[in-house]
């Protein structure tokens, strides 16, 4: 037994070093696998497990190309037939494992030889074993079983038809002669179809077993790309798969686990499918699918986290709920006719409270700012009722002491006096209505802490009682100012500024970016601008800043003539460059936005000029409209139909601008847009109709490609163009700026 | 990226050590410091069916946590190879925006270390990345990319690693493939996951991909490398236990394989280790 068990251990070590020998050099490969063969018949069990890893290794090895492995297939295949057989989950796994690798190399091996009927009848029962397996074998061996199936009905089904993507490694249906001896075609395309049925339906068993569902949903993705006939099918079954039932079923610590490891293998299958193709037609469902996902997830895993807190809160509302009735009921105790408790002094006046140890407690030893901390937070959070009532009690104790203080008595003995007897002595009425108004119209004393303030006075000879009345002035004036901070540098200033206004337009990226036509609009005479925080509002907020607001620190600065001029100041500037970055960013979404911010300049400009010192200031439209069209004007498509609209609602065009248009005009590409803007200011824009015309007339004599199109506007507007020689283009001031909608400027400017 | 934040204890190069038997070790509390020593002599001790799992550990840049979980496992003779997906190796520079950046499998970890050390010696030592990149370079030779792996290559010719001591011995993972994959951030999980749909799983061998969520720093790795290491030695125990079960039981297969276990022993690592959230997918090479 012992020389057996040593020549194994032999036997053993010499076949790894064959191994060896193989991963150094492929070319040793067939031989040494055609020399190993043998030894899986041998009765030692270590060495058939060698052999089969052995095997699976060498089926599955980059090293060896498909050619030498149908070669190697070939002679294997008897020796898979009795391994398939193997009673060991191990082995097995291999096994199965080899013929997943071969079954397509076989395939396509009898297509190509059809009379080799023999062979394919081994692989027949190879498949029968192992559809068998995947039935009643160890789970273990049934995850190789599932890889194994995916790759039958890979193989199974026509695959790519067009010839020019289809890769010609890629074994499929296509590769299978019509009239096949072997191979009847429907049948094996009935029997993946089976197939495939029966791998999807672990989507449906119970109980869920996470090993086999991951692992058959890892093996899909291949399907689903390469065979567009099935894809549609296993997609469907992977939607209607809910991995996170798992947890709500049994909402255990090894549940909750696997749903999460399900959805995962779920979410990361789908995003693959829909990354190198997001325009596919599965795009919609997948990605609204993966939403629904992560909301049951979140609600799921959110259930569960929450419900730990979820049961605390019930012991801690009791408890705080008893708190504060105790609390309450301490507060609400003193009935408005509660009498003084100990002697007649500022302390023992206010102290609404019997509990001996609040009572006794001296609030002098907390410093002056935790004092003013409670206070104000007690202000904060006392109710009003407690309050009043608490109030009253104080004044009623205060009018009785009163009338009892006008008829001297004796100080009440009838309470046990926590003073000193000399510190019993009686206040004054005169000093007592000074205290207790003073200073005028200020709160009450906090009633939460009723012993608080006052107790300065506690324990204090009536001596005292003028100075504490200072003291306490004192310390309701503050006998403490911060001082002032140094202010700021111009610099500083304009540096905070700019960051507010870079925050101005961070809230802008943050908010919701719906096209242009999706905007609702709030219209109505009636509606306040800015009134609402959504992005209209902000640019309202961010073109008035810039104009009205920042107009009146315009700065005014001499110029190289002489003449004094006022221009913007340079936070003024900066919000400008700002909003000509944000509209020019993306101009087809901000047109709107660049509409309502030159409206505000040109009205600016226009109530700036009737001001005193209109007359030297810098106009702003004018500038920033040329800013805008120069822009946009580059990047012109000729689909971009809005720009139309943008300049027919810009308050004024110069023949300036219209003049930059003249190139967009004779651009082949964007000529078409070009026409047509001119078109529509010289039909809509009264004002600028002679401008535009002048350019067509232009076009018509000078721009050959130009002169058909042109000429039916000018036949319309400017006949008496058509005949005319070619006139030298008109020189016209460009200062003639045309304000025609300043009708629409005025209703903008109600809001 | 590391989060530098303290320095690792050093390695002493490859002493010859007695060897750990892993049988002796397992279930105990590992300290792994203590044993943090090279002793691939002993590499001859290395019995296959005392470790039915082969191993990979996957992180962003290969650098620190997947290399510490590298580490404790080659320490205790468990077969293992590592990678990274990210696109390259990035380390700590000298600013947050200036990270030193080197390519995978072009740099080894030696040329890393001999730079940085020329750059700034103070500053990558005290950030913990010279230590970090002399433990590395005593591991293997230069950080290798997930997405470049061939899997099923033959890995021959040991690990590259300095001081190595040439063996013909297997490792274990000469034949290039593994059986449990173990990534250290849920990122690189959707990587690997990822990146196996995109191979289209032509070896058609089945692997069990594990998320095992560490933070990117020196003590965390540390922390997490334990947690990997106890992984490890569970799902181990788990396989032997199958084989030996089976016999007893008296079922039809006289062995079973550790697949349908691995839900339950992962399970049971999370309780052990709440801290380090996991997440698991049976995928195929």
């Amino acid at each position: 037994m012992d020389s057996d068990q040593s020549t194994t251990t032999e036997q053993l070590a010499q076949l790894r070093k064959a191994r060896t020998l193989c991963l150094q050099d492929d070319v040793y490969w067939p031989r040494i696998f055609e020399g190993i063969l043998p030894i899986l018949k041998s009765g030692v069990p270590e060495l058939r497990r060698w052999g089969v890893e052995f095997i699976a290794e060498s089926f599955s090895t980059p090293s060896l190309d498909d050619a030498r492995k149908t070669h190697l297939a070939l002679k294997a295949l008897d020796t898979l037939v009795d391994l398939i057989h193997e009673n060991e989950a191990e082995s097995l796994k291999f096994a199965v494992q080899s013929s997943a690798s071969i079954y397509p190399l076989i395939f396509r091996y009898i297509c190509a030889n059809p009379t080799k009927s023999e062979e394919w009848q081994k692989m027949g029962s190879i498949k029968q074993r192992i559809l068998w397996l995947w039935d009643s074998g160890p789970s273990g061996v049934k995850l190789c079983c599932i890889k194994f199936v995916q790759r039958v009905i890979q193989v199974q089904t026509p695959g790519v038809t067009d010839p020019r993507l289809a890769n010609k490694s890629e074994i499929s249906l296509a590769a299978v002669p019509s009239n096949h001896p072997l191979l009847p075609i429907s049948a094996l395309e009935a029997e993946a179809q089976g197939l495939l049925d029966r791998l999807l339906g672990v989507f449906h068993d119970e109980p869920v077993d996470p090993l086999l569902i991951t692992s058959t949903l890892n093996c899909l993705s291949v399907l689903i790309k390469a065979r567009s006939s099935i894809s549609n099918k296993i997609l469907n079954a992977i939607l209607g798969f809910n991995p996170l039932s798992v947890a709500i079923k049994t909402p255990t610590t090894k549940s909750k686990l696997m749903a999460k490891c399900l959805e995962k293998t779920v979410r990361i299958l789908l995003l693959n499918l829909i990354r190198p193709n997001p325009t596919g037609p599965h795009f919609q469902k997948i990605s609204q699918h993966l939403h629904r996902l992560s909301q049951a997830k979140a609600e799921i895993f959110d259930d569960t986290s929450r419900k730990r807190p979820a049961v605390a809160p019930p012991v801690a509302q009791a408890t705080d709920a008893a708190k504060r009735q105790k609390f309450e009921s301490n507060m609400i105790q003193p009935p408005a006719s509660l009498p003084f408790i100990g002697a007649p002094t500022y302390a023992n006046l206010f102290t609404l409270t019997r509990d001996a140890a609040l009572t006794n407690f001296d609030a002098q030893i907390l410093p002056i700012d935790l004092v003013v901390q409670i206070t104000l937070a007690t202000f904060y959070s006392v109710n009003q009722q407690t309050l009043d009532v608490a109030i009253q009690a104080v004044r009623d104790r205060y009018n009785s002491f009163l009338s009892r203080a006008s008829t001297p008595q004796p100080p009440p003995t009838g309470h046990p006096s926590t003073q000193s007897p000399q510190s019993a002595t009686q206040v004054s009425p005169e000093i007592a209505a000074k205290a207790l108004t003073s200073p005028p119209g200020s709160p009450p004393r906090p009633v939460g802490q009723p012993a608080q303030i006052p107790e300065e006075s506690r324990g204090k000879d009536v001596e005292d009682i003028e100075e504490d009345e200072d003291m306490e002035d004192e310390y309701q004036v503050g006998a403490y100012k911060l001082p002032p901070p140094p202010p700021p540098t111009a610099e500083q200033r304009i540096e905070a500024a700019c960051a507010n206004v870079d925050r101005m337009f961070g809230v802008l990226d943050g908010l919701d970016k719906a096209p242009l036509v999706q905007r609702k609009n709030k219209g109505g005479l009636m509606r306040v601008a800015a009134s609402t925080w959504d992005r209209d509002g902000w640019i309202t907020l961010i073109v008035r800043l810039a104009t009205r607001g920042l107009g009146a620190c315009d700065v005014e600065v001499k110029s190289e003539d002489g003449r004094i001029q006022s221009i913007p100041s340079p936070l003024a500037q900066y919000i400008r460059e700002r909003l000509l970055a944000y509209v020019l960013a993306d101009f087809r979404q901000n047109l709107d936005s660049a509409v309502t911010w030159l409206y505000e300049e040109w009205y600016n400009d226009s109530v700036m000029r009737v001001q005193p010192m209109g007359e030297s200031r810098i106009l702003q439209y004018p500038i920033w409209l040329a800013k805008v069209v120069d822009g946009i004007l580059p990047f012109l498509e000729a689909k971009d139909r809005l720009v139309i609209r943008f300049l027919s609602e810009v308050p004024e065009l110069s023949r300036e601008i219209l003049n930059k248009f003249k190139i967009l005009c004779l651009d082949p590409d964007r000529s078409t847009l070009g026409i047509q803007i001119l078109h529509y200011n010289a039909m809509l824009r009264p004002p600028v109709r002679e401008i535009c015309l002048d350019l067509f007339e232009d076009f018509y004599h000078n721009h050959k490609e130009l002169s058909s199109i042109s000429g039916k506007f000018l036949r319309k507007w400017r006949p008496l163009a058509l005949e005319a020689p070619p006139a030298p283009q008109k020189e016209e001031p460009d200062s003639a700026m045309n304000g025609v909608h300043s009708e629409a400027v005025e209703t903008k400017q109600v809001s | 990226m590391v989060t530098p934040t303290s320095t690792l204890p050093t390695l002493a190069p490859t002493p010859p050590q007695e060897s750990i038997t892993p049988q002796a070790e397992n279930g105990g509390d590992h300290d792994v410091d203590n044993s943090r020593r090279h002793d691939r002599e002993n590499k001859n001790t290395l019995e296959p069916r005392e470790f039915p799992l082969k191993f990979c550990t996957v992180c962003a840049s290969n650098q620190n946590r997947s290399m510490e979980a590298h580490l404790v496992l080659s320490l205790r003779k468990y077969p293992v190879i590592s990678f990274g997906t990210g696109s390259a190796v990035r380390l700590p520079g000298p600013a947050i925006d200036k990270p030193n950046i080197y390519s995978f499998n072009a740099t080894t970890y030696d040329e890393i270390y001999n730079e940085l050390k020329s750059k700034d010696p103070r500053l990558y030592t005290l950030n913990g990345l010279l230590n970090m990149l002399d433990r590395n370079r005593r591991i293997k030779a230069r950080p290798e990319r997930w997405q470049d792996w061939k899997v099923g290559q033959p890995r021959l010719g040991g690990t590259g690693a300095i001081g190595e001591v040439p063996s013909e011995e297997e490792t274990g993972v000469e034949g290039g493939v593994v059986d449990v994959v173990i990534t250290c951030e849920e990122r690189c999980w959707d990587a690997v996951v990822d990146d196996l749909h995109n191979r289209a799983s032509p070896l058609n061998r089945p692997v069990h991909v594990i998320n095992v969520d560490i933070k990117d720093n020196h003590e965390e790795a540390i922390v997490g490398g334990k947690g990997i290491l106890d992984l490890a030695d569970m799902l181990t125990a788990a396989a032997k236990e199958e084989r030996e079960k089976a016999d007893i039981e008296g079922r039809g297969w006289s062995r079973e394989t550790v697949d349908a276990r691995v839900p339950d022993v992962l399970a049971e690592w999370q309780t052990k280790w709440p801290n380090l959230p996991v997440v698991w997918t049976c995928g195929f090479f």
